[in-house]
């Protein structure tokens, strides 16, 4: 209780900077691990056409 | 004896980089849920900012970040430059969105300090402006990586703009001494003691401890988005090849 008191007596402008480092942080390691999972799925796709495209014509 | 280089090949940085991870992840968590208790729970309000000063928890490391990282940047620009080493450029590449996101947050966050204790969201003084030209470096440095259609091209220009902008790394440093700022003088990083309580002192190392983490976490997904689109790049090339000499 003294705890969520205290934390009212923080100005807006402490919440506003600890979300916003918060929310920005977690925002860029999303878009890198969205980045990443896209970049492994082309990368695999790319990777069974090559294996598939060298295949010779009778087997493929 | 071992060489560095050996590390930094793509394929044993990839191996090494998934390795540590984890630990990497767990550490940087740790030491943000420490340092989050550590600057909102434990530390005393300041005797003149009152609870604003929790802001400083979350702004000079953000600060310390982004100029860190754009030395990061500049010294292996020159490696690159200098020694034409690939993994240099590809780690250099994939630090600068990292840097200009800690510029951002650091110029917002210093913002909404500036507001209740200057009384204003911005002053063009020394040091805002420097971080500010600091932003726009990345920005520049981001924006010539893709500017020509062959990327070494790009990376080389972007290279010499990161070790040219060097220079202002000084300037942000010393603009709080060389000129008369509202911002105010350096309080840690000083030759003598920190002018900061140690209840103070600790939440904000806690915290920079954090954001290296969360920097060397990202850097390392970022290195392996970049490796992962060379080779897409050399594949994509191998089967243009491929199709051409079916097609013959």
């Amino acid at each position: 209780m003294d705890l969520i008191q205290r934390f009212g007596s923080f100005p807006f402008y402490v919440w506003a900077a600890y979300g916003s480092i918060i929310f920005g942080a977690a925002l860029l390691s999303l878009k890198i691990q969205r980045d990443l999972k896209a970049k492994t799925v082309e990368l695999k796709k790319l990777e069974a056409a090559l294996k598939l495209q060298s295949r010779p014509r009778h087997e493929a | 004896m071992i060489k560095v280089s050996t590390y930094t090949q793509p394929s044993r940085f990839m191996t090494l980089a998934a390795q540590f991870m984890p630990w990497i992840a767990g550490f940087t968590l740790c030491a943000f849920s420490i340092g989050l208790y550590l600057a909102l729970v434990s530390s005393p309000p300041d005797y003149q900012q009152g609870e604003t000063v929790r802001i400083m928890y979350v702004h000079v490391p953000c600060a310390w970040m982004a100029i860190g990282v754009y030395i990061f940047i500049a010294s292996l620009s020159a490696v690159f430059i200098i020694w034409k080493y690939p993994m240099a450029g590809i780690m250099a590449r994939s630090a600068a969105p990292l840097g200009a996101w800690f510029t951002f947050l650091s110029l917002l966050t210093g913002s909404l300090w500036g507001k209740p204790m200057w009384g204003t969201w911005w002053v063009w003084d020394a040091r805002l402006t420097s971080v500010l030209v600091l932003f726009f470096l990345y920005l520049g440095y981001l924006a010539l990586l893709d500017a020509f259609e062959d990327r070494l091209q790009g990376l080389n220009a972007a290279s010499i703009l990161a070790i040219v902008g060097a220079i202002n790394i000084p300037i942000i440093k010393w603009s709080v001494v060389w000129w008369s700022t509202l911002h105010q003088p350096a309080s840690i990083t000083r030759m003598a003691a920190p002018a900061i309580h140690i209840s103070m002192l600790v939440p904000l190392l806690v915290m920079t401890l954090a954001f290296i983490g969360y920097f060397i976490w990202m850097l390392a997904l970022s290195i392996r988005v970049q490796l992962i689109s060379l080779r897409i790049r050399a594949l994509q090339i191998k089967l243009v090849h491929q199709s051409f000499k079916k097609a013959a």
